[in-house]
């Protein structure tokens, strides 16, 4: 197992680098970063595609330079409240059908 | 069902998968649970739940053909599969549950005008109806001025907003009007991609080192995944989370309908998996390192689905903004030898300095707590080009990386 060394992450920033080259401009996605996986099938960090939801994706490699590349479902805005968003809480986040 | 983590892995990419069905009219939430049978939960099985506002088909009810042709729905949720894991329907209708906003969030101390003030309450600027978090204290490298540390679309929200700008407490939106002005904006970072800014106090009131609730900020860290973190914020108060993430860009729409690319962020989820890590109205917070409250982020956007947080990486921050942590606490202050009220800066003339580049991304970085521990040291040409102060005299070349 590799530990998380300095050339580690000098590869997983250029990897990431990379994608925010060829994607960040992309409607769909809103956040590349590099963390844990969300679906825990790697002991190593990967690099996280944040993609929102509803809109078409862009194809996004599986892999960069070895680093593995996983989705995400995030959808991310400022939170600053305007007119009293932030004291109302829902069940859960989607509006009223 | 027991908690078998790679089923809950491979589920939560089928309900990734299923997002698409929350566009539909009918559906109103998505999960992972027991589908629902006559005589109640059937825990023998696990599948995917579409909670629908009514299920149509029944007998004596709307049937499916007439919902569709109505755009009451647009899909045939049954027999439906993704990924191996059923699809089960259930009924079920969620409502906001809905405050009066003039009602007793205001009433929170942190809505209040405080005197002296400290992190974790209500701010804005005087244009805009709105609050969000005064972060903490900081001061100015080249002037040595007391400043109010924030995010820019807090201390700002305008593109064409100029240094002077009045800052209130309580923030307009909890009440503040001109009475309360505390400081005026001075400058921001977003040119540098990053959503922060500072105000330069104006002495009608002081500002301490304290984050509400939690303590004083006792310097700058550097976040890593898995770490163990909290923040004290004007509408979710104090809340914990673990660190998901770390050296992300986001693309994050702002005002105007004008999305902007955010550097070294910082992403942070619940430390349960349950519960609010951040809410509108926390923007401007500090995240501390849980134990040593040192700062490792400012918080500046989030999401409710999944729940997340983002923050900015701290010193990436400070050395955009040309600032320090405050990280003394009131009492030692007041205890130190007249003379200066700030011992060891000798305040030049007013000026106001230009924003600092952002620095690149340090590559340090420590191990991660589930692998066997092995201490990294910097190569000599990987030191970072800015060394900083934590304001107790040491530099953050100095400490050892756990």
């Amino acid at each position: 197992m590799s530990t998380m060394n300095s050339a580690w992450w000098k590869r997983a920033q250029a990897a990431r680098d990379q994608l925010v080259a060829s994607l960040i401009d992309h409607p769909a996605v809103s956040l590349i970063d590099i963390g844990l996986d969300p679906e825990q099938r790697s002991s190593e960090p990967v690099i996280r595609v944040h993609l929102r939801p509803s809109v078409e994706p862009p194809p996004i490699p599986e892999e960069v330079d070895g680093i593995d590349v996983r989705i995400v479902a995030g959808a991310y805005t400022p939170q600053s409240d305007v007119e009293g968003r932030g004291r109302q809480r829902s069940s859960h986040d989607s509006e009223e059908r | 069902m027991d908690n078998d983590l790679a089923l809950r892995a491979r589920a939560r990419l089928a309900i990734h998968k299923s997002l698409w069905l929350l566009s539909d009219p009918n559906v109103g939430m998505l999960d992972f649970g027991f589908p629902e049978r006559d005589d109640g939960l059937c825990t023998d099985e696990v599948t995917i739940r579409a909670h629908v506002n009514r299920k149509y088909g029944r007998s004596g009810g709307i049937s499916l053909e007439a919902a569709v042709a109505e755009g009451r729905t647009q899909v045939d949720l049954s027999g439906m599969q993704i990924d191996g894991f059923k699809i089960d329907v259930i009924e079920g209708r969620y409502l906001p549950h809905l405050w009066n906003w003039r009602q007793p969030q205001q009433n929170s101390q942190r809505a209040r005008r405080l005197d002296p003030m400290v992190g974790g309450i209500s701010i804005s600027d005087a244009n805009h109806n709105s609050y969000g978090t005064l972060g903490g204290k900081v001061i100015d490298r080249a002037s040595g001025r007391e400043m109010i540390l924030s995010n820019w679309h807090v201390l700002v929200g305008s593109w064409t907003a100029r240094p002077g700008l009045r800052i209130y407490q309580p923030g307009r939106l909890d009440g503040g009007t001109s009475s309360d002005m505390v400081a005026e904006l001075t400058r921001h970072a977003m040119a540098a991609g990053i959503d922060a800014a500072v105000a330069t106090l104006t002495g009608r009131r002081e500002l301490i080192n304290d984050q509400l609730g939690i303590g004083p900020v006792t310097g700058v860290d550097l976040a890593f995944p898995g770490m163990r973190v909290t923040k004290s914020g004007r509408a979710s108060e104090r809340t914990s989370g673990i660190v998901d993430a770390v050296d992300g860009v986001a693309s994050i729409p702002y005002t105007g309908g004008i999305t902007r690319m955010i550097r070294h962020v910082v992403t942070i989820v619940p430390a349960r998996g349950l519960g609010d890590v951040s809410r509108p109205g926390d923007s401007g917070s500090f995240w501390l390192s849980e134990g040593s409250n040192r700062a490792i982020g400012l918080h500046f956007a989030g999401s409710d689905l999944p729940e997340r947080a983002l923050a900015i990486d701290m010193q990436q921050v400070l050395d955009a903004l040309g600032v320090d942590l405050v990280t003394r606490a009131a009492a030692e202050i007041r205890a130190a030898p007249t003379g200066t009220a700030w011992p060891g800066f000798t305040p030049a003339p007013p000026i106001t300095p230009p924003v600092r580049p952002a620095q690149p991304p340090s590559p340090m970085r420590p191990s991660f707590p589930w692998q066997s521990r092995e201490f990294y040291e910097p190569e000599p040409d990987e030191m970072p080009m800015s060394t900083y102060s934590n304001g107790n005299g040491r530099h953050h070349d100095d400490e050892a990386y756990p």
